[in-house]
């Protein structure tokens, strides 16, 4: 960039003029040297931060490093209009005055470079008869112009718009940065707002669940209980045929019940805040088979119980009831063809968190059905078992708010295992219950 | 033998009738109220041995007719068994400590049969069902 002029050949200057134009080039390169300096510096500062107040005032200070001028602005667009906000000027206190369209110039309309030494200036710095203006740009868009203007002609150079030109690209990133960020903060802000509502229409509908589940429950209790006296009371007084039809309807309200039992959980659940304890496993496994006992005797299942588990962070009653949702289920879809049917039920600590399984010998799941198996409502509609679709969804809705995960491994006709992680408890509370250290059938007890 | 007697308090009247007709079949005489606002006067006119309430009925609810009964010194000898659709509400009404025995819905004919017998039988025996 420096410009060698010599009034002629070096061959034909003396030392002193050698001399002379040596100063000279040092004196010129040490200059550049300085506002090159001074445009990396001012670099610096303005991506260093993302407000854009802030970069147009470092601008406004350091500016005065790179050239002279009477006039600093940027031009930039704000709701859908130029505008230039004043850095140093005459106007320099006034608000951003709006950019009429007719007077944008090519920096603007075209992303031109524009270098005004003297005569037709652009309207909007007409007092200055030199000018300088360059446009900001970033991904092949224009974002506005940094404009300077000095009072008297032929003010400007082509070192001067070079170094102006480096700004340009400086500022250009810097405003880059700012639109992104402010682009993340509005897509921030509308995603909070839409999880805030989607919170807000889960609550109503776990609150208009919870009324109707508890509203459905003194009907229920009337059909239930007018059976049930039905049974007792008249069994003599009707054919066999009616009496079976009296079971029928006081079994279905048995189902009805826990159905709505199930809604009720799945309702409280999302709203529940206790803290979590040391828990120990065992136990909760012990209270949820207990609550089979007679259909797995029933049924001729057994159940083997892991002696050896560790304690958990969660809520005992949670806990019991993940495993109960889980033993139900694998009763459920048991099937008929196994021959030593049996659900082994065990917890292994992995690490910071316990691995909790339910491993059945029942008919499996097809890989298909396994992707959506937690979705509220789903049930196995291809199986003719019967099951309901909310156990599933407590389960994943309890173990996802005692922060660990859910899942199931299962072949076709071989069986399913399910397993739930919880995070450890730091140091087991109570010496684990005697048993026997060999694996025993609860089946029986 | 002098009769027994019981008032159920429910909203559902439907409920109420079978819950009434459950407790006469064990010899209860029994008088049914749909509207709770006209219980209150009922219970301190006709002083029962056994007050069935719904926990959750418009106006009036079984945890106000409890309190009430409770407070009142005429009424130290009646028994009140209150039902509810949820364990969770009637621990939040704080009726727990005030009810001789909370049922949940869905109560069965043996609930109502065992639990009125034992109440009758024992004045001062407080039990508890889930």
């Amino acid at each position: 960039m420096l410009t060698i002029k010599p009034t002629g050949r070096l061959e034909d200057l003396d030392r002193d003029q050698l001399l002379q134009t040596v100063r000279r080039l040092l004196a010129e390169a040490d200059a550049l040297s300085s506002r090159i300096a001074a445009v990396s510096e001012i670099g610096i500062a303005i991506n260093r931060t993302l407000d854009l107040t802030a970069i147009q005032r470092v601008i406004a200070q350091q500016a005065k490093w790179l050239l002279d001028f009477d006039h600093c602005s940027v031009c930039l667009q704000k709701d859908d209009v130029w505008q230039i906000n004043t850095l140093f000027g005459a106007q320099e206190a006034t608000p951003p005055q709006l950019l009429e369209t007719e007077n944008l110039g090519p920096a603007l309309t075209r992303g031109q470079p524009q270098i005004v030494r003297e005569g037709s200036p652009s309207p909007f710095m007409a007092q200055y008869a030199s000018q300088i203006i360059l446009p900001l740009v970033a991904d092949n868009i224009i974002l506005g112009t940094i404009n300077f203007g000095l009072a008297k002609a032929l003010g400007y150079t082509q070192d001067d718009m070079r170094i102006v030109y480096m700004l340009a690209l400086q500022l250009s990133s810097a405003l880059r940065n700012t639109r992104n960020f402010e682009e993340l903060e509005r897509t921030r802000d509308a995603l909070q707002n839409r999880a805030a509502e989607l919170e807000a229409r889960n609550q109503e509908l776990d609150a208009y669940s919870h009324t109707i589940a508890h509203d459905l429950k003194s009907p229920l209790n009337n059909i239930m209980l007018r059976s049930e006296i039905l049974a007792s009371r008249f069994s003599d007084k009707l054919p066999p045929q009616a009496l079976d039809f009296v079971k029928g309807i006081r079994d279905s309200g048995v189902k009805m019940n826990e159905m709505i039992d199930q809604l009720l959980w799945l309702a409280k659940l999302r709203n529940v805040k206790d803290t979590v304890k040391p828990t120990e496993i065992r136990p909760t496994v012990d209270n949820a088979v207990m609550r089979f006992m007679a259909v797995l005797e029933e049924k001729g299942i057994k159940v083997e119980i892991s002696p050896d588990m560790p304690c958990v962070l969660a809520h005992s009653q949670w806990v019991e009831e993940v495993f109960a949702n889980l033993i139900s289920n694998a009763i459920k879809y048991m099937g008929d063809t196994c021959a030593a049917p049996s659900i082994t039920i065990r917890a292994v600590a992995k690490g910071d968190y316990v691995r909790c399984e339910v491993q059945d010998t029942g008919i499996g799941i097809a890989p298909e059905d396994q992707a959506r198996l937690f979705e509220m409502f789903t049930r196995l509609h291809t199986l003719n078992v019967e099951g309901l679709g909310l156990g599933l969804s407590i389960i994943h809705r309890i173990v996802t708010k005692l922060n660990g995960q859910v899942g199931v491994e299962s072949s076709l006709g071989v069986g399913s295992t399910f397993w739930f992680t919880l995070p450890a408890a730091p140091i087991p509370i109570i010496e684990k219950i005697g048993q026997d250290d060999e694996y025993y059938s609860d089946s029986g007890r | 033998m002098t009769s027994i007697t019981a008032i159920v308090v429910d909203d559902d009247v439907s409920l109420g009738d079978i819950f009434a007709y459950a407790l006469e079949t064990i010899g209860f005489e029994v008088e049914v109220i749909k509207d709770s606002r006209l219980a209150w006067e009922k219970i301190l006119s006709r002083k029962p041995d056994l007050v069935t309430l719904d926990l959750e009925m418009p106006h009036v609810t079984g945890a106000d007719l409890l309190r009430q009964i409770r407070a009142d010194d005429s009424l130290k000898q009646v028994k009140v068994m209150m039902m509810t659709g949820n364990g969770r509400v009637a621990e939040e009404m704080g009726v727990e400590a005030l009810a001789d025995i909370i049922l949940i819905k869905p109560v069965t004919y043996r609930q109502i049969k065992d639990f009125a017998s034992r109440l009758m039988q024992s004045p001062k025996t407080s039990v508890q069902s889930s």
